[in-house]
């Protein structure tokens, strides 16, 4: 929700308001920060994959709504902008990616692993690898299906909610995840096809 | 999987939620989704980390170093720079494949087919040496200059444009030839004549047998080294008896003409020049304002306006563009078309204000006014 004021406060004040959060007090960068974090966090780690470093992926996407914040003007909600922005900055990193793998620069998974600490290295070795097995066959989808597919399944989202945060009609929505898993499952059979039933055990 | 399109469906299983109705390789993938949802799952390291930084605030983000090295970009300014100059390299090697060469065909069958040695890198280096003209190059002039710097140009061997005025523009002496780059002649191998010092070493025979290239060859030294157009001539009446229908007959054919204006014969010159186009070969720029200049010579008005206009009919402000300018400006005034001359002549004295017609010219536009 934006404050609206008119034309002479407007040239009164050299800027225009700033967004306000839904109490209706004014939400400044801090208070985006605190509240969203962790959701801008999740949202990068997992449209990242491994290889993207989550992290600075989130300090980018702040430094883009601070530097923006007041030219927001909806319609949509904050989450919406935000998801947004870190979509496209969660793009230019795999675009860079892209690049250092092409340039040799950098290998297939990146150093920083996006995981939660587990128990012993037989388990941190099978986490990595399911990750880049399915990051793996995510990679070869269309990115809205990709999109989709990762907000679905991996962030556990309901249609409603990726139409939100798409901006799609929940129908659609449906049918791109529709679409998603078709073709998950057969790049998947295609990229390890010799696994028992087509998935690591 | 459910059918996506059906409105009144509920939201579709969670596959990761390993609730899936679908074959073993759905619920599989579900597993492995599942595991990935739950190892995809922020560290509580990561978080402490954003947390941290958020005590600070945002903006003091802005100060965090970010890892960009200089020398990536310098990686991909390499890369690119190497790709380029393999790209071009590669152009320039094809470039100077004459394909004409390469699938025997006769050199007039193409009008820029030129050999390896015309092309200008070769030619550059060929400066200096004895010259040969090919009938496919904008160096291939019938009034060529001798690189010896002994004969002068044929063209200025042309009789005058008459003028319809006594006070008219004479062009008795033509633009002296500015070009002193000549071509490397087909050549039989082995060493040059001594006698001919300054001749090109005749081994670069790139098309036809050596055996053609030779007699070619000895009727150019004859012309551009020896001097000698009258001895050319025979030389070159013997090449046709023994190649009539031979490889090089354009290039004999642009050193008749030559030869033929040294001497002075142009209206056999003119013939020569017209046979070249005749027969399926172009005229280069020099070529034809050789031929518009013969034919405003011979009192062909029609012929040479017309060979003039294709000259000028690019945007080109040199030397030939000027021989034209001047050409047609006498042949307009032979006409009576006397603002039409004007313009030419302005447009001459624009191109060469210092040239060897101008002040012919400027004497012809005096009486103009």
């Amino acid at each position: 929700m934006r404050q609206r004021v008119g034309a002479l406060s407007v040239s009164a004040h050299k800027s225009p308001p700033l967004p306000s959060d839904p109490d209706g007090g004014t939400l400044d960068i801090g208070a985006l920060y605190r509240v969203h974090d962790q959701t801008v966090l999740r949202w990068a780690t997992r449209l990242g994959g491994p290889g993207i470093d989550a992290e600075d992926v989130v300090q980018d996407v702040f430094l883009i709504a601070k530097r923006r914040l007041r030219t927001f003007d909806g319609p949509g909600q904050v989450t919406t902008w935000l998801f947004r922005t870190t979509e496209k900055v969660v793009q230019a990193a795999r675009r860079k990616q892209r690049l250092r793998r092409w340039l040799a620069l950098a290998s297939e998974v990146g150093p920083r692993v996006m995981a939660t600490p587990l128990a012993g290295p037989s388990e941190s070795l099978q986490r990595d690898r399911d990750i880049a097995e399915v990051y793996r066959v995510l990679d070869r989808l269309p990115p809205r299906e990709r999109k989709v597919m990762i907000l679905f399944e991996l962030e556990g989202l309901s249609t409603q909610e990726i139409g939100a945060l798409t901006g799609a009609r929940v129908g659609t929505v449906r049918v791109w995840l529709f679409r998603a898993r078709a073709r998950f499952l057969e790049e998947h059979q295609q990229l390890f096809p010799a696994r028992d039933g087509g998935v690591s055990q | 999987m459910t059918d996506p399109t059906d409105r009144s469906s509920t939201e579709p299983s969670r596959w990761s939620d390993g609730a899936t109705d679908g074959n073993g390789a759905e619920r599989a993938i579900g597993a492995l989704l599942g595991r990935v949802r739950q190892a995809s799952e922020p560290s509580a390291a990561a978080v402490q980390r954003l947390r941290s930084l958020r005590e600070r605030g945002p903006s003091s983000s802005t100060q965090i170093p970010k890892h960009r090295p200089v020398w990536r970009l310098a990686v991909v300014a390499v890369v690119i720079m190497a790709t380029g100059s393999a790209v071009g390299a590669a152009l320039n090697r094809w470039a100077q494949v004459d394909l004409v060469d390469v699938l025997g065909l006769r050199r007039l069958s193409r009008p820029d087919a030129t050999s390896i040695n015309d092309r200008p890198r070769n030619r550059r280096r060929s400066a200096g040496q004895a010259a040969m003209v090919t009938p496919g190059s904008s160096d291939a002039v019938a009034p060529a200059v001798n690189t010896t710097g002994e004969a002068p140009p044929p063209v200025a061997q042309l009789p005058a444009i008459v003028d319809a005025r006594n006070d008219a523009p004479h062009p008795a002496q033509s633009p002296p030839r500015e070009r002193t780059r000549a071509r490397v002649a087909p050549a039989p191998s082995g060493p040059e004549p001594a006698a001919h010092g300054a001749a090109a070493p005749l081994a670069n025979v790139d098309v036809g047998p050596a055996g053609e290239a030779e007699p070619l060859a000895a009727a150019f030294r004859e012309l551009r080294s020896g001097g000698q157009p009258a001895a050319a001539l025979r030389l070159l009446n013997e090449y046709e008896q023994r190649f009539p229908g031979g490889a090089l007959r354009g290039e004999a054919r642009v050193a008749r003409a030559e030869a033929l204006l040294t001497l002075g014969r142009g209206g056999e010159a003119l013939r020569v020049l017209d046979e070249i186009e005749n027969q399926g070969g172009t005229l280069t720029r020099d070529l034809r304002i050789t031929r518009g200049e013969l034919f405003a010579a011979n009192g062909d008005c029609e012929n040479a306006v017309r060979d003039f206009e294709a000259l000028l009919g690019g945007s080109r402000d040199d030397a030939v563009t000027a021989r034209a300018l001047f050409g047609r400006a006498s042949c307009r005034l032979r006409r009576g078309e006397m603002s039409a001359a004007r313009r030419d002549l302005e447009r001459y004295l624009v191109i060469q204000p210092d040239g060897p017609s101008a002040a012919d010219a400027r004497r012809a536009l005096q009486s103009i006014r």
